[in-house]
């Protein structure tokens, strides 16, 4: 034992340091050995020892850390983070919500994953649905035939063949003629196999079809997906470079575990456009190994259009360490790079990017300012509305305009389920136009900046300890934008709607401000006592509107938090409005 | 005729054996060696569809060879007189599902002194530094000269090598350097052997492959059942630069290796898993599992679960085995060893920091999931309840304990075997 210990110290340090003679009399070796003579010796015996002592393991034999680091989560523990898909320790299973309306928001608003199951479950609930509301039950139904989602596709297809009626049965005559395509096309593989068929089955389609067939990627035969995965890998006989790039992108939204192997072969391959389309597939898989197969490709990533479709990819798996990157290359203002850093924060941005992207919405490049609609509707922050709305009445473009519409959509559901609600157009106006110069100044002096955001602080101060709340609330978001990391005029603006009972705008504020320092907001008495009034306050008016799944998750948020600043009394009543309303469930 | 002697050969024979009753069995494949012009070539001949369809060895659809075994099994006689008589209007009926691979042109022959030389520099100069000191620019250098005397192009064998070497500096691991050194040192050893024996022939050819000159060394098979169970990337020279396939011999259990590098010509065509009719292969005679080369092959992505049965039939079930055969493949060849197996355990154990296969004795075989953990949290999610029929996947060890890396699993599904990858 001793001498494998040394011998593993040799190897450690090298030979070639320190006393060779004392080594070679501790070995037993003779001395005066040429060091290539000692390398192969030790190397030899310590092998040699090694491979006698492997043994099977023993329970508790070895330390094995099998999991991997946890995924980076929000410190929020808001609704969204909650439901299941979407935080760690899911309070809330999507499978068992049973509200219209909650279900419809989620499909508007949810990650990627709370979408999904919002529609299979909004699709159980339609074809049985006895208990509901008959007001709820038509938007509900129209939005499951009507949301035009690719990345939806397989589960609202799902949803719509349990519609009970005409609905419904269109939805299984679809159905139906989807599995005489795919049994024709694994007969197909087959006969390709076989030597009967010439040409590679899947080329041969044209796109539409194809798109058809890749709708329902994971109700496909192993055939046909093995097929697909030899495709994917180069190994088909087809040689189609340009097709199995095609194929690749197309299977973006396919979230099929079988491919995950073919994907993780391209993903590390030479072809970056080609590993690029597989991580944004495998993106979508909801797997485990997914996270740790794109973290280590972003990892080694080298060009920056690499490492932002990584960060997205990432990002949408629901780890969003790519998103400094990000920041970084839209501070940098590289035109070439923006389009793909404005994909990036659609999976990876959060409240405090949403200046950043509105200021983009005026750009010059129209695909450029799509993409930075896409991304202010998944960042879901209600102070793009404004912005959005303006854009929406100067442009004469009906497909941006579209977009507008389901952004406004999508941010609206997302505040609707956060307990939010929109500024007023007054207040929006002033936060708008204030945050617009905030950004022009920012590019100045920092020192000028940072004197001019605490004068801005110090006239809010002054507005609002005079009433003139509209006003205060300006200075503050212009102290806001100068500093974005700093907690205190967010957390004042939060101030000044509790104190106007403005609730959900508070809420909407003081979740910005707990996001920059969340011990400093904790730690101010009296924030922290109107933060947890506007959660008690806005709970309840949620639960008189019947939406008490809302109502209960904002609760749950204001328990997570340290409220020990908070009046004992306001903390015993949102105990007790919990505990009623989960004896309740 | 060479034709008619076989036939006489096993008339005497079918007449020594007895009449043994009527034999209903039907006769639906069929290889026959050639021997012509002072070479022999293989035909293997198979019934589908009521026609016969055939390869040959030597390439070509409509060869004297595939004529010859044709005409046996025709009978010659009046079949071969009616052959000459007949215009040559048919066409060729070589079969269409068959793929014919070229063979791969074979490195140079290496410089073994040369070599050998070069490998010990490279032990010397990374044992002096440590692993320690990483890849340091001493271990770099030391390197170039390797490349520059190692047979061109590069042999997988050194490159997945070299791959090792990085690994083990990367993780500062002196035992999994020791284990890689040793190898390097060993070949120097046996490069150096005016008469290598079994032992050095077979790690000379797992690490050089088969080089010009020495076709004659290589094993073939022909007309064998395949499945391909598992395959994987692993780091040569660069990061995830080899591809291994891992075929399973559905006669013999054995599994066969098919290995190219990522920049290289494209091997065999097909996913994974794939069912194979192997018409014609070579097998290198190296470490297991042995490298092969498909020439002749038709293959399938369609699989049957009685397939991944006859797979499960061939498994490990006792732990003490894996564990005298790892130790031993490992002592064998040193540093290049990386042994596949199938085990079928009695129970999966999952916790929140190890995961084991247990044998019936109650044996634990730890289960790693080397640079992706998560596809032990994936098996875990595959076999919930009962354990899995079968998993493949790699031998290794660390900490002294032996592990097995999964790459595939087999479990029970309404029944029926279903195969997934890892």
């Amino acid at each position: 034992m001793e001498q494998i210990e040394t011998l593993r110290a040799c190897l450690r340090a090298g030979i070639g340091r320190g006393d060779t003679d004392a080594l070679l009399a501790r070995l037993h070796l003779p001395d005066a050995l040429a060091d290539g003579e000692v390398a192969r010796l030790v190397v030899a015996r310590l092998d040699a020892a090694e491979v006698g002592s492997i043994a099977l393991g023993g329970v508790g034999a070895g330390a094995a850390t099998r999991r991997e680091p946890s995924r980076i989560v929000g410190t929020r523990s808001s609704f969204l983070m909650r439901l299941a898909g979407g935080a760690e320790d899911p309070g809330v299973d999507i499978a068992l919500l049973g509200d219209l309306r909650t279900l419809q928001a989620v499909l508007r608003a949810g990650n990627l994953q709370q979408r999904r199951a919002a529609a299979l479950r909004l699709g159980e609930l339609l074809a049985d649905p006895k208990g509901q509301a008959a007001e709820h039950l038509r938007p509900a139904t129209h939005l499951l035939l009507h949301l035009r989602r690719w990345d939806l596709a397989y589960e609202l297809s799902q949803a719509c063949a349990g519609l009970p009626g005409a609905d419904g049965r269109r939805a299984r005559a679809g159905r139906k003629e989807w599995d005489k395509l795919a049994d024709q096309m694994e007969a197909d593989i087959l006969r390709y196999w076989d030597g009967l068929g010439e040409r590679e089955p899947i080329h041969v389609l044209h796109g539409d079809q194809r798109a058809q067939l890749l709708s329902r990627t994971r109700d496909l035969s192993d055939v046909v997906l093995r097929h697909l995965c030899a495709i994917i890998e180069g190994t088909d006989g087809g040689g189609h470079a340009a097709g199995r790039a095609a194929l690749v992108h197309a299977l973006r939204n396919a979230a099929d575990t079988r491919l995950l192997a073919s994907l993780r072969a391209v993903l590390v391959g030479n072809d970056t456009e080609l590993a690029l389309a597989a991580g944004r597939a495998l993106a979508r898989i909801d797997d485990p190994r997914v996270q740790p197969l794109l973290r280590m490709a972003y990892e080694r990533a080298v060009s920056a259009v690499e490492r932002l479709t990584l960060a997205g990819a990432l990002g949408l798996a629901g780890d969003k360490r790519g998103l400094g990157y990000v920041r970084g290359v839209l501070a940098e203002d590289d035109a070439a790079l923006l389009p793909a850093a404005l994909d990036a924060l659609r999976y990876t941005g959060t409240s405090d990017d949403v200046q950043r992207v509105t200021e983009l919405l005026v750009h010059d490049d129209p695909l450029l300012v799509v993409e930075a609609v896409k991304s202010l509707a998944r960042i879901g922050d209600g102070r793009a509305l404004l912005p959005l709305a303006r854009l929406r009445g100067e442009t004469d473009r009906s497909a941006l305009r579209a977009e507008i519409e389901e952004a406004s959509i999508a941010i609206e559901a997302r505040m609707e389920l956060l307990g939010e609600e929109a500024p007023s157009v007054e207040a929006a106006v002033q936060t708008f136009d204030t945050t617009k110069m905030a950004a022009m100044a920012k590019r100045r002096d920092p020192a000028a900046v940072r004197a001019r955001a605490r004068w801005c602080l110090i006239v809010g101060s002054l507005w609002r300890a005079i009433g003139a709340s509209m006003r205060a609330i300006g200075r503050f978001e212009e102290a806001a934008a100068l500093r974005p990391d700093w907690a205190l005029p967010v957390m004042l603006v939060a101030m000044v709607h509790a104190r106007f009972e403005e609730y959900p705008q508070a809420l909407a504020a003081f979740r910005r401000a707990l996001e920059l320092d969340r011990d400093y907001v904790e730690g101010h008495s009296s924030a922290a006592r109107m933060l947890a009034q506007a959660f008690l306050r806005r709970a309840e008016t949620v639960d008189r509107q019947g939406r008490s799944d809302v109502a209960r998750a904002l609760l749950e948020e204001a328990l997570a938090l340290d409220l020990r600043k908070a009046p004992s009394g306001l903390r015993f009543a949102l105990t007790q409005r919990h505990e009623t309303m989960r004896g309740g469930r | 005729m060479s034709s008619a002697r076989l036939r006489d050969a096993a008339r005497e024979a079918l007449q020594a054996l007895g009449s043994g009753g009527s034999i209903d069995g039907e006769v639906l494949r069929a290889s026959i060696e050639v021997e012509l012009d002072g070479g022999s070539e293989l035909v293997a001949l198979r019934l589908a569809d009521g026609a016969v369809r055939w390869s040959c060895s030597c390439g070509e659809p409509r060869c004297r060879h595939a004529r010859a075994a044709l005409r046996l099994l025709a009978g010659g006689g009046e079949a071969a007189a009616q052959e000459r008589r007949s215009e040559p209007s048919a066409p060729a009926q070589s079969s269409p599902d068959v793929r014919v691979v070229e063979p791969r042109a074979r490195a140079e022959r290496a410089d073994a002194e040369g070599l050998a030389a070069a490998l010990c520099d490279v032990v010397t100069a990374v044992a002096r530094v440590g692993v320690e000191a990483g890849e340091a620019a001493s271990v770099r250098d030391s390197l170039r000269p390797l490349f520059e005397v190692a047979p061109q192009p590069l042999p997988l064998g050194i490159s997945r090598w070299v791959g090792r070497l990085k690994l083990a500096l990367v993780a500062s691991d002196p035992g999994a350097l020791a284990r890689v050194l040793h190898g390097a040192s060993q070949l120097a050893t046996d490069l150096r052997m005016e008469a290598p024996d079994v032992g050095a022939r077979r790690r000379l050819a797992a690490w050089l492959g088969v080089l010009a000159g020495q076709a004659g060394s290589l094993d073939r098979v022909s007309d064998r059942a395949m499945v391909e169970v598992a395959r994987e990337w692993v780091d040569g020279v660069e990061m995830g630069a080899i591809e291994r396939r891992y075929l399973v011999e559905l006669r013999s259990g054995e599994v066969f290796l098919e290995e190219r590098l990522r920049s290289g010509p494209s091997a065999s065509l097909g996913p994974c898993p794939r069912s194979l009719q192997v018409g014609l292969a070579e097998v290198e005679p190296g470490t297991s599992p042995r490298r092969l080369h498909l020439l002749q092959y038709a293959a399938s992505p369609e699989v049957s679960a009685h397939t991944w049965e006859q797979v499960g039939s061939w498994a490990i079930r006792d732990w003490t085995t894996l564990l005298a055969r790892y130790r031993d493949e490992l002592a064998q060849a040193p540093g290049l060893a990386e042994p596949f197996v199938v085990v079928a355990p009695e129970l999966l154990e999952v916790d929140a920091a190890t995961a084991d296969v247990v044998d019936r004795e109650g044996r634990r075989l730890r289960l790693d999931g080397g640079p992706l953990p998560a596809v032990l949290d994936q098996l875990q999610a595959l076999c919930p309840e009962l354990p899995p029929a079968w998993i493949a996947g790699r031998l290794v060890d660390a900490d002294g304990i032996l592990r097995l890396r999964p790459m595939a699993v087999a479990r029970v599904v309404g029944g029926q075997v279903v195969h997934s990858v890892l």
